[in-house]
């Protein structure tokens, strides 16, 4: 009995709902937000690399596996943190509480109608024939627009929300589910509740181009109100007919109808069941039909008690199999596609089928870290920064006005520089500087080359401001710094990125502040950092 | 999984301020990377690895600049006879000196092996800190790429460079770390491969997941753009008319609130897209003058894009031709193509009187005595095709956004113009009727009809965006022409 009940329990394990759906819904749609795209793929694909391809390898199916998305749904129902409701829930909630309020409505419906149609106070018998049309024509009229719309639904023929009913029960479920929301989400923190209502507007809006899941539900409890009303009759009728004194009868005014006809028409119409109840059983023979014709003017003391009660059997076979029977049917055809629908939906939606295709890619990201082959180095702390804090213009930096002193031009980086003495003094002299000799070559390391300098000279250090100052550069320049006679001193004069063959280009006014920076903070702040041509 | 020596591992080196960190920022799409104009902001060697699930696919190394280039060459030089690696031999010598600590991080990576890419910019001219760079890289031996970065877009020392970095590495590219495409990064890693034999597999393999992720981005925001659109199209607000209030006052204050709300849903899926793409420290910010900065609602927005009133008419008739055709031959084309020229008339007809209304404001009443006032859906030809403009800007924004630096406007001209400058005025006329009857159909009650029709502009849309970002010059382009 046990390893039953289990082996019952894992066949249910793998078999889908429509609360399961919904949830799944709410998982996907969370997972599809901006915020938790992210973090939500490397989830998925890390739950499917550990729980299935470490198993059953990577192949990828094109169709999602229904097995593998009911798994991964049970994973996140653990996960799913106690504090919010599942929506799933209170979907099961709802289409519970839909189908007992059919189940009473139908059932209530079906014994009041019959109640009120066997009224038989020893006056007036019943009439068979307004029972008929009531009870059974209609209902057969009903289940048959009933099986067309819901082949035609099924077929995509009819728009799946169209009809009167199925639009006023969704219009209660929505009330329903508004309330439902209210009771339950109006503790939880605001972003929850955001995402929660956000979620039953998203199924509410949007429910049947996601998938037609829970319109099949509906469908199928508003067929049990129809079943449950049949049941409802034949209890009502089976009831009466034991514990009540009942009289049926016919009645017409026309010629044309008479008991053969009405025999015809009832033998026609028991067709289905005469084969097991005959004649006098199952139906009313001639003479019983003749026997309960209501002549009103005879009166009912005209006719005849056995007659009278013939009908009974007949009535109650004609519910059972023009009423109940196809509502069964039509509910049992609908539970079958609520199944199939809900269980194709893993297959068939749009959202499960990117939530398979995230299983199956690889989460790519970027991690970032030291790198790890430091045992050669002393220790892992970061160096500081050539220069610790933030970059602030150096006071009295930003100095535009030329020298209005002699100057030693010398430009280390070669640049196929001009050389010449009287070039470079016409070059620079229309900005300002007045030039009294040019270093040919590199400054030597004993500091020879500055005997020729006076007391109140300066040595114009050209540098390419678009270099970067590295400390090689700024090492050659601090020892050169020293080495200057007393009363000389080191101006580093800035110039631009070449134009064509001109090197005297301005500056731009990062590069001046970074170099300022440099020169200031690194060496001295008596050496002076200027750009040669103004910007 | 692959081993430790398996992975192909590169170092990006070069001279300080070279833009070595917005090539790794690039080539990783990671943002999160400290991108400095002032130089030697990087001091230690840093490992960015690409991976797929835990699995490493590649690393990128991001190194600090030479700070010492020519000592270090006569170093290397002086010490050429020694038998071991001159990066190793350098790292041992200098590893405890303080001074030399940038070139000794810098060179850690090279002594274990790392590929390297040499990065310069291609933009100014070289000098002899960079002869020395070269000469020390070419000595270490390792396989090694130069990267021709030209970060002020200056190319008139391009050839100097290329010619001189072909003396001294296996292969040269010109790579803009700022411009740089989904496409061109692609290209570079191509070309990576052929650095080292062993690592071909490895970057194969590379090359077809990174290639398989953008699709799936390219996927998720072809769905964002057809959700907001489906969105937008359908929505509609509501308010009640209170006794006594003022209708016209409601009225306003009505289109007022459904504006906002079209624009926030419009930002949502800016936020979206923007997370897809992987821009999540930076904002990416758009030039002051982008129709983008400009509201949806506003004049230029609307002159500017969507499709012209000639196109808006042509789609119209064709679509209600379109439906006449299938009456005609329903009739066994009995009628002449009669149905056919109505159904165009009609559709011309009513798309002209419709013209440049906006949603209509519509009054219900209902029962003792009240009325509400509802607003949309909006019917506009226009308006979908503003918005999709809008979004496709976005879009290319985004992929031409390097996660290296956040200020791409310097380089985008403007265009100044009174024509349609968006992208939808320019597809083919069939894509524009396809796209116009898709969003027609968002006017049908039908359900599946509307999913079918979502389905197919989500489908067309992908192919828009998928031509989009393998066309950068193409992005770059509109984008200018959007200003």
């Amino acid at each position: 009995m046990t390893r039953m009940k289990a082996e019952k329990v894992k066949k249910t394990e793998g078999q889908w709902s429509s609360a399961d759906v919904v949830d799944l819904e709410y998982f996907l749609m969370h997972a599809s937000s901006s915020k938790n795209r992210d973090e939500s793929a490397q989830q998925a694909r890390h739950w499917f690399q550990q729980h299935v391809a470490e198993h059953a390898g990577e192949e990828h199916a094109g169709f999602p596996d229904s097995k593998v998305l009911k798994a991964w749904l049970k994973h996140q129902k653990k996960q799913h943190k106690g504090d919010t409701p599942l929506p799933g829930e209170s979907w099961q909630w709802l289409i519970g509480m839909l189908f007992w309020l059919l189940l009473f409505a139908g059932l209530l419906a079906g014994a009041g109608v019959t109640a009120s149609l066997l009224d038989y106070d020893g006056a007036q018998p019943v009439n068979v024939a307004m029972f008929l049309c009531l009870l059974v024509g209609v209902q057969l009229i009903w289940s048959f627009v009933s099986f067309i719309v819901i082949a035609g639904k099924g077929l995509q023929w009819i728009p799946l929300h169209a009809g009167f009913s199925l639009r006023m029960l969704q219009s209660l479920m929505h009330w329903a589910s508004t309330r439902l929301d209210h009771h339950l989400i109006s503790k939880l923190a605001t972003e929850k509740r955001m995402v929660w209502e956000s979620f039953w507007r998203h199924l509410r809006d949007d429910h049947a181009a996601s998938g037609k899941f829970l319109l099949w539900p509906i469908l199928t409890r508003i067929q049990m109100a129809g079943v449950m009303f049949n049941v409802g009759v034949m209890f009502t009728l089976m009831t009466s007919v034991v514990f009540r004194d009942l009289a049926f009868g016919w009645q017409t005014s026309m010629q044309q109808v008479n008991d053969v006809t009405v025999a015809t028409v009832v033998k026609t119409l028991s067709f289905p069941w005469n084969w097991i109840w005959g004649e006098g059983q199952g139906f009313p023979s001639l003479a019983q039909i003749r026997g309960s014709r209501i002549i009103l003017k005879d009166g009912i003391g005209a006719m005849q008690n056995p007659y009278l009660t013939s009908w009974w059997p007949f009535l109650m076979m004609a519910v059972t199999v023009y009423g109940f029977i196809p509502r069964m049917l039509l509910w049992l055809w609908l539970r079958v596609q609520e199944r199939r629908q809900v269980a194709l939906y893993p297959i068939q939606s749009a959202s499960c089928q990117k939530l398979w295709s995230r299983f199956h890619t690889g989460y790519l990201h970027v991690t970032t870290k030291p790198f790890d082959n430091h045992s050669q180095s002393k220790d892992n702390a970061p160096a500081p920064s050539l220069l610790a804090d933030n970059l602030a213009p150096t006071a009295g930096s930003a100095q535009s006005k030329v020298l209005d002193f002699p100057c030693w031009f010398y430009m280390d980086e070669g640049l196929g520089s001009p050389n010449e003495q009287s070039k470079i003094k016409s070059l620079l002299s229309p900005y300002g500087w007045q030039v009294k000799g040019v270093l040919d070559s590199s400054p030597s390391d004993d500091g020879s080359c500055f005997e020729r300098f006076c007391s109140g000279d300066c040595l114009l250090w050209v540098e390419e401001a678009w270099q970067p100052p590295i400390q090689e550069k700024m090492k050659r320049l601090k020892t050169f710094h020293g080495l200057l006679p007393p009363g000389v001193f080191l101006c580093v004069g800035l110039v631009g990125k070449p134009r064509g063959v001109s090197w005297l280009t301005p500056v731009r006014s990062r590069d001046l502040e970074i170099w300022q920076k440099f020169v200031h903070q690194n060496l001295s702040k008596e050496i002076q950092v200027r750009a040669l041509v103004a910007s | 999984m692959m081993n430790a020596s398996e992975i192909p591992t590169f170092a990006v080196v070069g001279h300080p301020n070279e833009g070595k960190s917005s090539v790794v920022a690039t080539l990783t799409e990671d943002d999160s990377l400290r991108i400095s104009d002032f130089p030697g902001e990087t001091t230690v060697c840093s490992d960015y690895s690409v991976r797929v699930d835990d699995e490493i696919l590649i690393r990128f190394l991001d190194t600090p600049g030479f700070q010492h280039p020519q000592k270090t060459l006569e170093w290397m030089q002086q010490h050429s006879a020694q038998k071991r690696h001159p990066a190793h031999a350098f790292v041992e010598a200098f590893r405890e000196d303080p001074e030399h600590h940038h070139d000794v991080e810098l060179l850690i990576p090279l002594a274990a092996g790392a590929g390297i890419i040499y990065v310069v910019d291609g933009s100014r001219p070289m000098r002899k800190n960079d002869v020395c760079e070269m000469e020390i890289l070419r000595m270490t031996g390792n396989p090694r790429m130069a990267l021709i970065n030209p970060k002020e877009g200056d190319d008139s020392f391009l050839q100097t460079w290329k010619e001189n970095c072909a003396k001294s590495f296996n292969l040269t590219r010109i790579f803009n770390a700022h411009h740089a495409s989904f496409v061109e990064r692609m290209a570079l890693l191509e070309s990576l491969k052929r650095m080292h034999q062993d690592w071909e597999p490895a970057m194969l393999r590379a090359v077809g997941i990174f290639e398989c992720d953008w699709k799936k981005r390219v996927s998720d925001t072809a769905q964002i753009i057809s959700d907001c659109l489906v969105e937008a199209l359908e929505f509609q607000v509501e308010m009640f008319i209170a006794k006594g209030e003022n209708e016209s006052v409601l009225r306003s204050k009505l289109i007022a609130q459904y504006q906002l709300e079209i624009q926030s849903l419009e930002k949502r899926a800016h936020s979206s897209i923007r997370g897809v793409y992987r821009h999540r420290k930076f904002r990416p910010t758009l030039p002051e003058q982008s129709i983008l900065a400009e509201d949806l609602w506003s004049e230029r927005s609307w002159k500017m894009l969507g499709l012209s009133r000639r196109q808006v008419l042509m789609a119209a008739a064709f679509l209600g031709g379109g439906a006449g055709f299938k009456l005609d031959i329903l009739f066994a084309n009995l009628s002449f193509g009669m149905f056919t020229l109505s159904g165009a008339a009609l559709a011309l007809a009513g798309t002209w009187v419709k013209g440049e209304n906006m949603a209509r404001v519509k009054v219900k009443k209902l029962r003792l005595g009240r009325a509400i006032l509802t607003l949309g859906p909006n019917r506009n030809p226009q308006f979908p095709f503003v918005l999709i403009d809008r979004l496709l800007l976005f879009y290319q924004w985004m992929i031409c956004w390097s996660h290296a630096r956040p200020d791409l406007q310097d380089q985008i001209q403007s265009i100044e113009g009174e024509d349609k400058a968006g992208l939808s005025s320019s597809w083919t006329k069939k894509r524009r009727e396809l796209i116009y009857k898709c969003l027609k159909q968002f006017k049908h009650k039908k359900v599946e009809a509307k999913a079918a029709a979502s389905e197919k502009l989500k489908a067309e849309i992908e192919s828009i965006l998928c031509e989009l970002s393998t066309d950068t010059t193409a992005a770059l382009s509109s984008l200018s022409k959007e200003k």
